[in-house]
């Protein structure tokens, strides 16, 4: 029970952080969700092994099978588009274009785009990890985050310009 | 702005964990532990039959194979018992010696339990063989009279354990291999078929096999 405890303590401080950086990776509020549950399922299942450091092994799940997901191949088929798939209303964010915008960008990212970038940039990590983790190489890893920061900066600025008139 | 802070920004638009998720989470969690343990006790269960049916099985095979073996057996020699007098006694299944070249009153079988015998019985080949030792890959009743099917692989590598420098071959054309045909008691001893020729092989007390 103490284990259930301190599970669950863990699960109420840190999900917040975990969700953020599930939708990072997957640019998509239900699947960050699914991510994020489908990730401590596994962590709660081998807590005693990762009790002094859970959210390592639960950031670890987290980019592995969005990293795993972006291998499918029915996710290779994926296009961008110039809209978020949300229908219009449904988004608590709809109101505000640029927000809307950058979430596109960050949308219209391609996945392998997008992971880099957010294993490099976000979570902090090593160009060698990031490769490993995405299974290319580190020179992949290198364009992949500067053309995928370069959309987001375009798009950014795009934001930025139509707020200053 | 900074990289940082534009990722900061972005990751503000992801969900707010729902008040459930811990509740959700450790349900789920528990599921999976249930049908992860039910799967194991079922691969257990199956593992045990197996482990209890398999043996059943393979002594009612034996068994067959013992009365065949004796009913051989007391043809020729009424003082032989095919099994209880077998050497290696327990060891695996052997495989079937072709019926159409069997020598008549032979086994019929020449079991991978009987290779240190036929190891006596090539050893004591009167003319010096190639090396590896070379052995057609079926069993033959004569030089010339081969069965279609290979030797039993559990058989071949039992010969191989016991010589090393042994190699098998299909080339029936090849003079130089030897044709090893099937055992056939006689008394004590065994009659090995080599070349055609019967060669007589004794157990001794500690076991081992040597040609007289």
């Amino acid at each position: 029970m103490a284990d259930e405890e301190a599970f669950r303590h863990f699960v109420a401080e840190r999900s917040p952080a975990l969700l953020r950086l599930a939708y990072l990776l997957t640019a998509d509020r239900a699947n960050a969700e699914d991510l994020v549950q489908n990730a401590l399922v596994k962590a709660y299942l081998r807590w005693k092994r990762i009790e002094t450091n859970p959210e390592a092994y639960v950031r670890r799940i987290l980019v592995t099978v969005a990293a795993d997901e972006r291998r499918r191949p029915h996710r290779r088929h994926e296009t961008a588009t110039e809209a978020p798939p949300e229908l219009p209303g449904s988004d608590p964010f709809a109101a505000i274009d640029g927000n809307v915008r950058l979430r596109a960008a960050l949308a219209e990212l391609p996945a392998g785009q997008r992971a880099a970038v957010v294993l490099r940039h976000w979570v902090g990590l090593e160009v060698a990890e990031v490769a490993e983790l995405l299974g290319c190489s580190p020179g992949t890893v290198r364009s992949q985050t500067l053309r995928g920061l370069d959309k987001l900066r375009e798009a950014y600025g795009t934001v930025r310009d139509d707020a200053h008139g | 702005m900074d990289d940082k802070t534009l990722l900061s920004l972005l990751a503000d638009d992801a969900p707010d964990p729902s008040p459930g998720l811990a509740d959700a989470v450790v349900g789920r969690a528990r599921r999976v532990r249930r049908r992860r343990r039910v799967s194991v006790a079922a691969s257990a269960v199956v593992v045990c039959a197996a482990a209890v049916v398999f043996p059943v099985v393979w002594q009612q095979g034996s068994s067959v194979q013992s009365d065949t073996a004796s009913q051989t057996a007391a043809g020729r020699d009424e003082s032989y018992s095919a099994h209880s007098d077998a050497p290696l006694e327990g060891a695996e299944k052997p495989g079937p010696l072709s019926d159409e070249v069997a020598p008549e009153g032979a086994l019929a079988y020449a079991p991978d339990s009987y290779a240190p015998a036929y190891v006596a019985a090539l050893n004591a080949l009167p003319t010096k063989r190639s090396t590896p030792l070379l052995i057609l890959d079926a069993f033959c009743a004569d030089p010339v009279t081969c069965g279609s099917t290979p030797l039993p692989a559990a058989f071949k590598d039992a010969l191989s354990k016991l010589v090393p420098s042994l190699a098998f071959t299909d080339d029936r054309s090849d003079r130089l291999a030897v044709r090893i045909g099937g055992v056939t008691p006689s008394g004590r001893a065994l009659l090995v078929t080599v070349d055609g020729s019967p060669i007589r092989v004794w157990q001794q007390p500690d076991g081992s096999w040597t040609a007289s």
